[in-house]
Protein backbone atom coordinates (compact mmCIF):
# COMPACT_ATOMS: atom_id res chain seq x y z
CA UNK A 1 0.00 0.00 0.00
CA UNK A 2 1.52 3.32 -1.31
CA UNK A 3 1.11 6.62 1.37
CA UNK A 4 -0.63 8.35 -1.63
CA UNK A 5 -3.47 5.46 -1.64
CA UNK A 6 -5.97 6.50 0.42
CA UNK A 7 -8.26 3.70 2.08
CA UNK A 8 -12.36 4.52 2.32
CA UNK A 9 -14.21 4.01 4.92
CA UNK A 10 -15.74 1.08 3.35
CA UNK A 11 -12.58 -0.60 2.72
CA UNK A 12 -11.25 -0.05 6.11
CA UNK A 13 -14.06 -1.93 7.50
CA UNK A 14 -14.08 -4.91 5.37
CA UNK A 15 -10.18 -4.89 6.13
CA UNK A 16 -10.63 -4.68 9.64
CA UNK A 17 -13.03 -7.62 9.58
CA UNK A 18 -10.84 -9.50 7.83
CA UNK A 19 -8.44 -9.08 9.71
CA UNK A 20 -10.14 -10.04 13.15
CA UNK A 21 -11.69 -13.21 11.57
CA UNK A 22 -8.33 -13.97 9.69
CA UNK A 23 -6.74 -13.93 13.22
CA UNK A 24 -9.64 -15.77 14.92
CA UNK A 25 -9.23 -18.32 12.21
CA UNK A 26 -5.56 -18.75 12.61
CA UNK A 27 -5.69 -19.13 16.71
CA UNK A 28 -8.32 -21.81 16.42
CA UNK A 29 -5.74 -23.39 14.12
CA UNK A 30 -3.20 -23.03 16.53
CA UNK A 31 -4.63 -23.99 19.87
CA UNK A 32 -6.79 -26.48 18.15
CA UNK A 33 -7.10 -29.67 19.65
CA UNK A 34 -7.60 -33.07 18.16
CA UNK A 35 -11.17 -33.96 17.63
CA UNK A 36 -13.04 -35.62 20.24
CA UNK A 37 -13.31 -39.50 20.25
CA UNK A 38 -16.62 -40.67 19.28
CA UNK A 39 -19.40 -40.26 21.53
CA UNK A 40 -19.52 -44.39 22.23
CA UNK A 41 -22.04 -45.55 24.92
CA UNK A 42 -23.00 -48.93 24.52
CA UNK A 43 -23.14 -51.56 22.10
CA UNK A 44 -26.01 -51.95 19.84
CA UNK A 45 -27.45 -48.57 21.71
CA UNK A 46 -27.55 -45.46 19.55
CA UNK A 47 -29.34 -42.47 21.12
CA UNK A 48 -30.74 -40.99 18.19
CA UNK A 49 -33.55 -44.20 18.08
CA UNK A 50 -34.69 -43.45 21.06
CA UNK A 51 -36.83 -40.80 22.80
CA UNK A 52 -37.21 -41.78 26.60
CA UNK A 53 -40.58 -41.99 28.14
CA UNK A 54 -42.32 -42.83 31.66
CA UNK A 55 -45.82 -43.97 32.68
CA UNK A 56 -46.85 -44.09 36.14
CA UNK A 57 -49.82 -46.10 36.95
CA UNK A 58 -51.48 -44.41 40.24
CA UNK A 59 -54.52 -46.82 40.15
CA UNK A 60 -51.62 -49.90 40.93
CA UNK A 61 -49.55 -48.11 43.20
CA UNK A 62 -49.66 -49.63 46.74
CA UNK A 63 -46.91 -46.87 47.86
CA UNK A 64 -44.58 -49.57 49.84
CA UNK A 65 -41.34 -47.44 48.48
CA UNK A 66 -39.59 -50.12 47.02
CA UNK A 67 -38.81 -47.87 44.02
CA UNK A 68 -37.26 -45.31 46.44
CA UNK A 69 -35.22 -47.55 48.18
CA UNK A 70 -33.82 -48.98 45.06
CA UNK A 71 -33.43 -45.79 43.48
CA UNK A 72 -31.54 -44.37 46.45
CA UNK A 73 -28.81 -47.61 46.56
CA UNK A 74 -28.75 -47.67 42.38
CA UNK A 75 -27.75 -43.76 42.43
CA UNK A 76 -26.30 -43.71 45.79
CA UNK A 77 -28.28 -40.85 46.69
CA UNK A 78 -27.51 -38.90 49.37
CA UNK A 79 -29.82 -39.43 52.53
CA UNK A 80 -32.17 -37.16 52.85
CA UNK A 81 -32.76 -36.23 49.31
CA UNK A 82 -34.48 -38.49 46.83
CA UNK A 83 -34.92 -38.83 43.09
CA UNK A 84 -38.23 -40.36 43.11
CA UNK A 85 -40.39 -40.38 45.67
CA UNK A 86 -44.10 -41.38 46.57
CA UNK A 87 -47.12 -39.41 47.26
CA UNK A 88 -49.74 -39.91 49.35
CA UNK A 89 -53.19 -38.21 48.68
CA UNK A 90 -56.34 -38.32 51.03
CA UNK A 91 -59.26 -36.81 50.56
CA UNK A 92 -62.08 -36.51 53.25
CA UNK A 93 -65.75 -36.28 52.62
CA UNK A 94 -65.27 -32.35 53.53
CA UNK A 95 -62.77 -32.19 50.71
CA UNK A 96 -60.11 -31.70 53.03
CA UNK A 97 -57.24 -32.69 51.87
CA UNK A 98 -54.28 -34.61 53.34
CA UNK A 99 -50.90 -34.62 51.38
CA UNK A 100 -48.05 -36.70 52.79
CA UNK A 101 -44.89 -38.18 51.83
CA UNK A 102 -42.61 -39.28 55.27
CA UNK A 103 -39.16 -39.30 54.46
CA UNK A 104 -39.62 -39.61 50.64
CA UNK A 105 -41.73 -42.41 51.23
CA UNK A 106 -38.09 -44.26 51.36
CA UNK A 107 -39.47 -46.70 54.38
CA UNK A 108 -43.42 -46.78 53.07
CA UNK A 109 -46.28 -45.66 55.33
CA UNK A 110 -46.71 -46.70 58.93
CA UNK A 111 -50.08 -45.46 59.00
CA UNK A 112 -52.95 -43.61 57.79
CA UNK A 113 -53.14 -39.73 57.22
CA UNK A 114 -56.48 -39.44 58.69
CA UNK A 115 -57.65 -40.67 61.64
CA UNK A 116 -59.77 -44.45 61.99
CA UNK A 117 -63.04 -42.28 62.47
CA UNK A 118 -62.42 -39.74 59.83
CA UNK A 119 -64.37 -39.85 56.66
CA UNK A 120 -62.53 -40.51 53.72
CA UNK A 121 -63.88 -39.81 50.72
CA UNK A 122 -60.69 -41.24 48.13
CA UNK A 123 -57.07 -42.04 48.89
CA UNK A 124 -54.39 -42.96 46.61
CA UNK A 125 -50.44 -42.83 46.09
CA UNK A 126 -48.75 -41.11 43.35
CA UNK A 127 -45.53 -41.84 42.83
CA UNK A 128 -42.91 -38.94 41.38
CA UNK A 129 -39.85 -38.70 39.46
CA UNK A 130 -38.07 -35.98 36.81
CA UNK A 131 -40.69 -35.38 34.04
CA UNK A 132 -37.77 -35.45 31.67
CA UNK A 133 -39.82 -32.56 29.93
CA UNK A 134 -39.40 -31.35 26.26
CA UNK A 135 -38.92 -28.04 26.90
CA UNK A 136 -37.37 -27.95 30.34
CA UNK A 137 -37.69 -25.08 32.65
CA UNK A 138 -33.70 -26.26 34.25
CA UNK A 139 -31.97 -26.56 31.30
CA UNK A 140 -32.38 -23.41 30.06
CA UNK A 141 -31.29 -21.25 33.48
CA UNK A 142 -28.14 -23.26 33.39
CA UNK A 143 -25.79 -20.67 33.30
CA UNK A 144 -22.42 -23.37 32.42
CA UNK A 145 -24.29 -25.71 29.78
CA UNK A 146 -23.94 -28.57 32.65
CA UNK A 147 -27.34 -29.73 32.51
CA UNK A 148 -28.80 -30.78 29.26
CA UNK A 149 -30.91 -33.07 27.21
CA UNK A 150 -29.68 -35.70 26.14
CA UNK A 151 -30.14 -36.82 21.81
CA UNK A 152 -32.77 -39.81 23.21
CA UNK A 153 -34.72 -37.05 25.69
CA UNK A 154 -33.32 -37.73 29.25
CA UNK A 155 -32.14 -34.41 30.95
CA UNK A 156 -29.05 -35.29 32.40
CA UNK A 157 -26.51 -33.10 35.06
CA UNK A 158 -22.39 -33.39 33.95
CA UNK A 159 -20.99 -33.14 37.21
CA UNK A 160 -17.72 -32.77 36.11
CA UNK A 161 -18.83 -29.48 34.49
CA UNK A 162 -21.55 -27.91 37.01
CA UNK A 163 -20.62 -25.39 39.54
CA UNK A 164 -23.88 -26.07 42.05
CA UNK A 165 -25.21 -22.69 41.60
CA UNK A 166 -28.61 -24.17 42.17
CA UNK A 167 -30.52 -22.00 39.55
CA UNK A 168 -31.88 -25.67 37.92
CA UNK A 169 -33.59 -26.53 41.45
CA UNK A 170 -35.22 -23.54 41.60
CA UNK A 171 -36.17 -23.77 38.21
CA UNK A 172 -38.07 -26.46 38.23
CA UNK A 173 -41.70 -26.57 38.65
CA UNK A 174 -41.92 -29.90 39.76
CA UNK A 175 -39.00 -30.31 42.74
CA UNK A 176 -37.52 -32.70 41.29
CA UNK A 177 -33.27 -31.32 41.75
CA UNK A 178 -31.33 -31.25 45.11
CA UNK A 179 -28.05 -30.10 45.50
CA UNK A 180 -25.86 -32.78 46.39
CA UNK A 181 -24.00 -31.89 49.41
CA UNK A 182 -21.42 -34.46 49.12
CA UNK A 183 -20.72 -33.21 45.54
CA UNK A 184 -21.83 -29.63 45.36
CA UNK A 185 -23.66 -30.30 42.33
CA UNK A 186 -26.70 -30.51 41.20
CA UNK A 187 -28.68 -33.85 41.30
CA UNK A 188 -31.59 -35.11 39.92
CA UNK A 189 -33.53 -38.58 38.18
CA UNK A 190 -30.92 -39.89 35.48
CA UNK A 191 -33.71 -42.30 34.52
CA UNK A 192 -30.77 -44.89 35.21
CA UNK A 193 -28.94 -43.73 32.06
CA UNK A 194 -26.40 -46.27 32.45
CA UNK A 195 -29.24 -48.95 32.92
CA UNK A 196 -31.38 -47.95 29.79
CA UNK A 197 -28.47 -47.28 27.54
CA UNK A 198 -27.79 -51.35 28.30
CA UNK A 199 -31.05 -52.34 27.86
CA UNK A 200 -31.85 -52.76 31.47
CA UNK A 201 -35.25 -51.81 33.23
CA UNK A 202 -34.52 -48.36 35.28
CA UNK A 203 -34.07 -49.48 39.25
CA UNK A 204 -37.43 -48.32 39.95
CA UNK A 205 -39.57 -50.11 37.53
CA UNK A 206 -37.45 -53.34 37.86
CA UNK A 207 -38.21 -52.95 41.61
CA UNK A 208 -41.94 -52.02 41.41
CA UNK A 209 -44.07 -55.53 42.67
CA UNK A 210 -47.23 -54.46 40.74
CA UNK A 211 -46.22 -52.66 37.43
CA UNK A 212 -47.06 -49.13 37.85
CA UNK A 213 -43.86 -47.72 36.24
CA UNK A 214 -43.02 -47.82 32.89
CA UNK A 215 -40.19 -46.55 31.15
CA UNK A 216 -40.00 -47.12 27.24
CA UNK A 217 -38.98 -45.53 24.02
CA UNK A 218 -41.65 -43.33 22.56
CA UNK A 219 -39.86 -43.20 19.21
CA UNK A 220 -41.09 -46.86 18.89
CA UNK A 221 -44.82 -47.65 17.95
CA UNK A 222 -44.54 -51.24 19.37
CA UNK A 223 -43.18 -50.35 22.50
CA UNK A 224 -44.88 -51.60 25.44
CA UNK A 225 -45.21 -47.54 26.58
CA UNK A 226 -47.05 -46.55 23.54
CA UNK A 227 -49.35 -49.48 23.53
CA UNK A 228 -50.45 -48.30 27.19
CA UNK A 229 -50.61 -44.46 26.46
CA UNK A 230 -52.80 -45.91 23.25
CA UNK A 231 -54.96 -47.53 25.66
CA UNK A 232 -55.58 -45.66 29.10
CA UNK A 233 -56.18 -42.35 29.86
CA UNK A 234 -53.33 -40.29 30.94
CA UNK A 235 -53.05 -36.73 32.52
CA UNK A 236 -49.65 -34.82 33.08
CA UNK A 237 -48.33 -32.53 36.18
CA UNK A 238 -48.88 -28.88 35.72
CA UNK A 239 -49.37 -29.21 31.60
CA UNK A 240 -50.24 -25.51 31.50
CA UNK A 241 -46.80 -24.72 32.53
CA UNK A 242 -45.82 -25.38 28.81
CA UNK A 243 -43.08 -27.76 29.82
CA UNK A 244 -44.34 -30.68 27.76
CA UNK A 245 -43.05 -33.66 30.39
CA UNK A 246 -42.70 -36.88 29.21
CA UNK A 247 -43.98 -38.36 32.08
CA UNK A 248 -47.55 -39.80 31.79
CA UNK A 249 -49.80 -40.39 34.89
CA UNK A 250 -52.70 -42.61 34.49
CA UNK A 251 -56.19 -42.54 36.72
CA UNK A 252 -54.14 -38.89 37.62
CA UNK A 253 -56.25 -37.09 40.10
CA UNK A 254 -57.10 -32.87 39.49
CA UNK A 255 -56.23 -32.76 43.48
CA UNK A 256 -52.40 -34.26 42.55
CA UNK A 257 -50.37 -31.11 41.49
CA UNK B 1 9.81 8.47 13.53
CA UNK B 2 8.19 9.39 10.63
CA UNK B 3 4.39 8.18 10.95
CA UNK B 4 2.84 6.91 7.75
CA UNK B 5 -0.09 6.99 6.52
CA UNK B 6 -1.03 4.06 6.94
CA UNK B 7 0.81 3.24 10.31
CA UNK B 8 -2.49 3.22 12.05
CA UNK B 9 -3.97 0.88 9.76
CA UNK B 10 -1.06 -1.24 10.60
CA UNK B 11 -1.51 -1.31 14.27
CA UNK B 12 -5.26 -1.73 14.20
CA UNK B 13 -4.63 -4.45 12.39
CA UNK B 14 -2.28 -5.83 14.31
CA UNK B 15 -4.43 -5.66 17.63
CA UNK B 16 -7.74 -7.16 15.94
CA UNK B 17 -5.55 -9.88 14.99
CA UNK B 18 -3.52 -10.25 19.07
CA UNK B 19 -7.65 -9.79 20.08
CA UNK B 20 -8.32 -12.86 17.82
CA UNK B 21 -5.52 -15.06 19.19
CA UNK B 22 -6.09 -13.97 22.47
CA UNK B 23 -9.77 -14.61 22.54
CA UNK B 24 -9.42 -18.36 20.62
CA UNK B 25 -6.78 -18.95 23.16
CA UNK B 26 -9.03 -17.99 26.30
CA UNK B 27 -12.18 -20.00 24.81
CA UNK B 28 -10.27 -22.80 24.41
CA UNK B 29 -8.81 -23.14 27.73
CA UNK B 30 -12.50 -22.55 29.12
CA UNK B 31 -14.54 -24.16 27.12
CA UNK B 32 -14.01 -28.33 27.64
CA UNK B 33 -13.46 -31.18 25.15
CA UNK B 34 -16.38 -32.17 23.27
CA UNK B 35 -18.87 -29.20 24.64
CA UNK B 36 -20.57 -28.03 21.58
CA UNK B 37 -20.44 -31.44 19.23
CA UNK B 38 -24.19 -32.47 20.69
CA UNK B 39 -25.31 -29.58 21.82
CA UNK B 40 -24.69 -26.33 24.23
CA UNK B 41 -23.27 -29.34 26.60
CA UNK B 42 -20.30 -31.58 26.78
CA UNK B 43 -20.63 -34.58 24.45
CA UNK B 44 -18.31 -36.75 26.57
CA UNK B 45 -20.78 -36.48 29.88
CA UNK B 46 -22.91 -39.20 27.89
CA UNK B 47 -20.87 -41.74 27.67
CA UNK B 48 -19.26 -40.98 31.26
CA UNK B 49 -23.07 -40.99 32.79
CA UNK B 50 -23.97 -44.52 30.73
CA UNK B 51 -20.28 -45.92 31.85
CA UNK B 52 -21.45 -46.50 35.45
CA UNK B 53 -22.44 -49.95 37.09
CA UNK B 54 -25.79 -50.96 37.17
CA UNK B 55 -26.24 -52.31 40.94
CA UNK B 56 -29.80 -54.36 40.43
CA UNK B 57 -29.16 -57.07 38.37
CA UNK B 58 -33.02 -58.26 37.93
CA UNK B 59 -34.44 -61.61 37.92
CA UNK B 60 -32.59 -63.17 34.90
CA UNK B 61 -29.60 -62.67 36.53
CA UNK B 62 -30.50 -65.03 39.69
CA UNK B 63 -32.51 -67.22 37.43
CA UNK B 64 -28.70 -68.23 36.61
CA UNK B 65 -28.02 -69.92 39.36
CA UNK B 66 -31.29 -70.37 41.23
CA UNK B 67 -33.46 -71.86 38.90
CA UNK B 68 -35.59 -73.32 41.45
CA UNK B 69 -36.29 -70.61 43.74
CA UNK B 70 -37.41 -68.74 40.37
CA UNK B 71 -39.47 -71.21 39.14
CA UNK B 72 -41.32 -71.68 42.66
CA UNK B 73 -42.01 -67.88 42.41
CA UNK B 74 -43.33 -67.54 38.79
CA UNK B 75 -46.10 -69.93 39.64
CA UNK B 76 -47.14 -68.17 42.91
CA UNK B 77 -48.65 -64.42 43.56
CA UNK B 78 -45.23 -62.95 44.56
CA UNK B 79 -44.44 -63.68 40.40
CA UNK B 80 -44.15 -59.37 39.84
CA UNK B 81 -41.65 -59.02 42.96
CA UNK B 82 -38.35 -59.02 41.82
CA UNK B 83 -36.11 -60.90 43.99
CA UNK B 84 -33.16 -58.05 44.72
CA UNK B 85 -36.20 -56.19 46.63
CA UNK B 86 -36.09 -58.00 49.92
CA UNK B 87 -32.72 -59.78 48.92
CA UNK B 88 -31.02 -56.20 48.07
CA UNK B 89 -28.89 -55.15 44.71
CA UNK B 90 -26.77 -58.60 43.80
CA UNK B 91 -24.03 -56.69 41.61
CA UNK B 92 -21.41 -57.64 44.47
CA UNK B 93 -22.67 -61.24 44.64
CA UNK B 94 -23.01 -62.02 40.76
CA UNK B 95 -19.18 -60.56 40.03
CA UNK B 96 -17.90 -62.97 42.92
CA UNK B 97 -19.69 -65.79 41.97
CA UNK B 98 -18.63 -65.54 38.53
CA UNK B 99 -15.21 -64.44 39.69
CA UNK B 100 -15.36 -61.79 37.32
CA UNK B 101 -13.86 -58.28 38.73
CA UNK B 102 -13.16 -59.93 42.36
CA UNK B 103 -10.50 -57.55 43.20
CA UNK B 104 -11.59 -56.75 46.67
CA UNK B 105 -14.61 -58.42 46.97
CA UNK B 106 -14.86 -60.87 49.87
CA UNK B 107 -17.96 -63.69 50.57
CA UNK B 108 -19.10 -61.46 53.42
CA UNK B 109 -19.43 -58.84 50.97
CA UNK B 110 -20.99 -61.25 48.34
CA UNK B 111 -23.76 -62.48 50.57
CA UNK B 112 -27.11 -61.35 50.41
CA UNK B 113 -29.62 -61.09 52.83
CA UNK B 114 -32.39 -63.46 53.78
CA UNK B 115 -34.77 -60.70 54.87
CA UNK B 116 -37.25 -62.37 57.50
CA UNK B 117 -38.49 -59.55 59.06
CA UNK B 118 -42.41 -58.38 59.61
CA UNK B 119 -41.81 -54.85 58.54
CA UNK B 120 -40.19 -55.81 55.48
CA UNK B 121 -43.73 -57.55 54.69
CA UNK B 122 -45.72 -55.32 56.27
CA UNK B 123 -44.31 -52.54 53.57
CA UNK B 124 -46.28 -53.86 51.09
CA UNK B 125 -49.22 -55.34 53.10
CA UNK B 126 -50.26 -53.28 55.47
CA UNK B 127 -53.83 -52.01 55.16
CA UNK B 128 -53.90 -48.78 54.17
CA UNK B 129 -56.88 -46.86 52.55
CA UNK B 130 -54.75 -45.54 49.80
CA UNK B 131 -53.72 -48.65 48.71
CA UNK B 132 -55.65 -50.35 46.03
CA UNK B 133 -58.57 -52.57 47.55
CA UNK B 134 -57.54 -55.47 45.13
CA UNK B 135 -54.61 -55.24 46.45
CA UNK B 136 -53.93 -58.36 49.31
CA UNK B 137 -53.80 -55.84 52.35
CA UNK B 138 -53.96 -56.59 56.33
CA UNK B 139 -54.30 -54.91 59.90
CA UNK B 140 -51.34 -57.04 61.20
CA UNK B 141 -53.36 -57.43 64.95
CA UNK B 142 -56.05 -58.60 63.08
CA UNK B 143 -55.01 -60.71 60.71
CA UNK B 144 -53.30 -63.03 63.78
CA UNK B 145 -56.23 -62.24 65.82
CA UNK B 146 -57.21 -65.73 65.77
CA UNK B 147 -53.96 -67.52 66.68
CA UNK B 148 -54.38 -66.25 70.25
CA UNK B 149 -51.26 -64.97 71.14
CA UNK B 150 -50.63 -62.82 72.99
CA UNK B 151 -47.75 -60.10 73.56
CA UNK B 152 -45.04 -60.10 70.96
CA UNK B 153 -45.35 -59.94 66.98
CA UNK B 154 -45.22 -63.43 64.91
CA UNK B 155 -43.16 -63.00 61.94
CA UNK B 156 -45.01 -63.62 58.68
CA UNK B 157 -42.41 -66.02 57.39
CA UNK B 158 -43.64 -68.72 59.78
CA UNK B 159 -46.77 -69.38 58.19
CA UNK B 160 -46.35 -68.09 54.48
CA UNK B 161 -43.04 -68.70 52.35
CA UNK B 162 -42.00 -65.75 50.74
CA UNK B 163 -41.24 -67.51 47.60
CA UNK B 164 -44.88 -68.60 47.55
CA UNK B 165 -46.94 -66.98 50.11
CA UNK B 166 -49.85 -68.61 49.39
CA UNK B 167 -49.23 -71.93 47.82
CA UNK B 168 -51.52 -71.47 44.96
CA UNK B 169 -52.98 -74.43 43.49
CA UNK B 170 -53.08 -73.30 39.91
CA UNK B 171 -49.86 -71.30 38.60
CA UNK B 172 -50.71 -67.76 38.93
CA UNK B 173 -50.62 -67.00 35.50
CA UNK B 174 -52.98 -69.24 33.92
CA UNK B 175 -55.16 -68.82 37.03
CA UNK B 176 -58.68 -68.37 35.23
CA UNK B 177 -60.16 -64.98 34.73
CA UNK B 178 -63.31 -63.91 36.32
CA UNK B 179 -65.75 -60.60 35.92
CA UNK B 180 -64.44 -58.35 38.51
CA UNK B 181 -65.38 -59.14 41.91
CA UNK B 182 -66.85 -56.43 44.68
CA UNK B 183 -67.00 -56.42 48.32
CA UNK B 184 -68.43 -54.38 50.66
CA UNK B 185 -65.05 -52.79 51.77
CA UNK B 186 -64.13 -51.94 48.13
CA UNK B 187 -66.64 -48.84 48.23
CA UNK B 188 -67.26 -48.96 52.29
CA UNK B 189 -65.11 -47.54 54.82
CA UNK B 190 -65.88 -48.74 57.47
CA UNK B 191 -68.26 -51.47 56.17
CA UNK B 192 -72.08 -51.33 57.65
CA UNK B 193 -73.59 -53.98 59.26
CA UNK B 194 -76.86 -54.38 57.46
CA UNK B 195 -76.08 -56.89 54.82
CA UNK B 196 -76.41 -55.17 51.65
CA UNK B 197 -79.94 -57.35 50.53
CA UNK B 198 -81.34 -55.86 53.73
CA UNK B 199 -80.49 -51.96 52.26
CA UNK B 200 -83.30 -50.41 50.65
CA UNK B 201 -82.52 -48.97 47.39
CA UNK B 202 -79.14 -50.32 47.55
CA UNK B 203 -77.99 -51.19 43.95
CA UNK B 204 -77.67 -54.61 43.16
CA UNK B 205 -74.55 -56.30 43.85
CA UNK B 206 -73.58 -59.53 42.22
CA UNK B 207 -72.65 -62.14 45.11
CA UNK B 208 -70.92 -65.27 44.89
CA UNK B 209 -74.52 -66.66 45.98
CA UNK B 210 -75.74 -65.26 42.57
CA UNK B 211 -74.26 -67.36 40.10
CA UNK B 212 -72.39 -69.89 42.39
CA UNK B 213 -75.92 -70.79 44.53
CA UNK B 214 -75.91 -74.48 44.87
CA UNK B 215 -72.39 -74.08 45.99
CA UNK B 216 -72.44 -71.38 48.22
CA UNK B 217 -75.55 -72.46 49.51
CA UNK B 218 -74.04 -75.58 51.07
CA UNK B 219 -70.65 -74.21 51.91
CA UNK B 220 -72.72 -71.66 54.72
CA UNK B 221 -73.96 -75.38 56.66
CA UNK B 222 -70.44 -76.15 56.85
CA UNK B 223 -67.60 -75.46 59.09
CA UNK B 224 -65.44 -73.16 57.05
CA UNK B 225 -68.19 -70.66 56.61
CA UNK B 226 -66.72 -68.55 58.98
CA UNK B 227 -64.52 -67.60 56.23
CA UNK B 228 -64.99 -65.68 53.21
CA UNK B 229 -64.68 -67.40 49.56
CA UNK B 230 -61.85 -64.82 49.00
CA UNK B 231 -60.52 -66.69 51.83
CA UNK B 232 -59.24 -69.74 49.62
CA UNK B 233 -60.40 -68.20 46.44
CA UNK B 234 -58.06 -65.24 46.07
CA UNK B 235 -58.37 -62.89 43.57
CA UNK B 236 -56.08 -59.99 42.02
CA UNK B 237 -57.66 -57.37 39.57
CA UNK B 238 -56.05 -57.32 36.47
CA UNK B 239 -57.64 -54.56 34.30
CA UNK B 240 -61.19 -53.05 34.81
CA UNK B 241 -63.22 -55.58 34.26
CA UNK B 242 -61.57 -58.51 34.89
CA UNK B 243 -59.92 -60.29 37.97
CA UNK B 244 -57.48 -63.29 38.13
CA UNK B 245 -59.04 -65.87 40.57
CA UNK B 246 -57.14 -68.78 42.38
CA UNK B 247 -57.79 -72.33 43.27
CA UNK B 248 -56.37 -73.17 46.40
CA UNK B 249 -56.33 -76.75 47.68
CA UNK B 250 -52.86 -77.05 48.32
CA UNK B 251 -51.40 -78.76 51.10
CA UNK B 252 -49.63 -75.74 52.05
CA UNK B 253 -52.48 -73.43 51.76
CA UNK B 254 -54.18 -75.46 54.29
CA UNK B 255 -51.64 -75.69 56.80
CA UNK B 256 -51.27 -72.09 56.79
CA UNK B 257 -53.69 -71.99 59.38
CA UNK B 258 -54.24 -75.68 60.37
CA UNK B 259 -50.15 -76.45 61.16
CA UNK B 260 -49.78 -76.50 64.87
CA UNK B 261 -47.38 -73.67 66.26
CA UNK B 262 -46.04 -72.82 69.27
CA UNK B 263 -48.10 -69.53 68.70
CA UNK B 264 -51.32 -71.13 68.02
CA UNK B 265 -54.19 -71.64 70.16
CA UNK B 266 -55.35 -75.25 69.55
CA UNK B 267 -58.47 -74.29 71.41
CA UNK B 268 -59.20 -71.21 68.74
CA UNK B 269 -58.85 -73.64 65.51
CA UNK B 270 -58.06 -77.09 64.86
CA UNK B 271 -54.52 -77.95 64.56
CA UNK B 272 -52.66 -80.73 62.81
CA UNK B 273 -48.90 -81.81 62.99
CA UNK B 274 -47.39 -81.79 60.13
CA UNK B 275 -46.13 -84.16 58.38
CA UNK B 276 -46.75 -86.05 61.27
CA UNK B 277 -50.44 -86.33 61.29
CA UNK B 278 -50.45 -88.17 58.08
CA UNK B 279 -48.39 -91.02 59.86
CA UNK B 280 -50.73 -90.97 62.75
CA UNK B 281 -54.14 -91.12 60.35
CA UNK B 282 -52.34 -94.23 58.26
CA UNK B 283 -52.54 -92.07 55.00
CA UNK B 284 -50.60 -92.91 51.92
CA UNK B 285 -50.10 -89.34 50.56
CA UNK B 286 -51.26 -90.20 47.12
CA UNK B 287 -51.45 -86.57 45.80
CA UNK B 288 -49.28 -84.48 48.28
CA UNK B 289 -50.37 -81.53 46.99
CA UNK B 290 -54.70 -82.09 47.23
CA UNK B 291 -54.15 -84.31 50.14
CA UNK B 292 -55.99 -81.85 52.68
CA UNK B 293 -59.62 -81.78 50.78
CA UNK B 294 -59.45 -85.48 49.95
CA UNK B 295 -60.50 -86.74 53.27
CA UNK B 296 -62.06 -83.13 54.67
CA UNK B 297 -63.75 -81.69 51.99
CA UNK B 298 -67.07 -81.98 53.72
CA UNK B 299 -65.33 -79.37 56.58
CA UNK B 300 -65.27 -77.05 53.33
CA UNK B 301 -68.02 -77.41 50.56
CA UNK B 302 -68.71 -79.90 47.87
CA UNK B 303 -66.73 -81.12 45.73
CA UNK B 304 -66.86 -82.70 42.33
CA UNK B 305 -66.09 -86.29 43.69
CA UNK B 306 -68.41 -85.13 47.51
CA UNK B 307 -71.49 -85.86 48.94
CA UNK B 308 -74.34 -82.81 49.76
CA UNK B 309 -74.27 -81.53 53.41
CA UNK B 310 -77.50 -83.42 54.15
CA UNK B 311 -75.83 -86.55 52.82
CA UNK B 312 -72.80 -86.44 55.36
CA UNK B 313 -75.37 -86.43 57.95
CA UNK B 314 -73.72 -83.22 59.48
Amino acid sequence: MSADEKLDRREFVTFSLTAGAGGAVIGSAVFARPPAEEVTLHEGYDPRDFTWGFVVDTTRCIGCGSCVRACAKENDVPEGYYRTWVERYEIAKDETINVQSPRGAIAGFLRDGFGPDEAVMKAFFVPKLCNHCLASACTQVCPVGATFHSPDGVILVDRTHCMGCGYCVQACPYGCRFLNQELGVADKCTLCYHRITRGLPTACVQACPVGARLCGNLDDEDSEIRKKLRERRYGLLKPDLGTRPKCFYIGLDLEVV
Amino acid sequence: MRHRRTTHLTRGFTLLVLGGLAYQGIRVQLVPATFGELGTYRAAALAEIAAEQPLFQGRDACNECHEDIVDTVRKDTHRTVNCEDCHGPAQLHVAYQMGEDDEGITAEMALLPKEKDRALCLLCHRRLRARPVSFPQIDPDEHVAFLRRDGAAVDCVECHSPHEPIFLLTDAESARLHPVIRECFHCHDPVPETPVAEVEGHVPVFQCIDCHGELVEDFEKRPHSIVSCATCHLYTQVSDTADRIFKNGNVKFCLLCHEEKPFKDPAAIPLVRWPAHLDEEEIAAVDREKTCIQCHWEKIHLMSWGETAEETDR
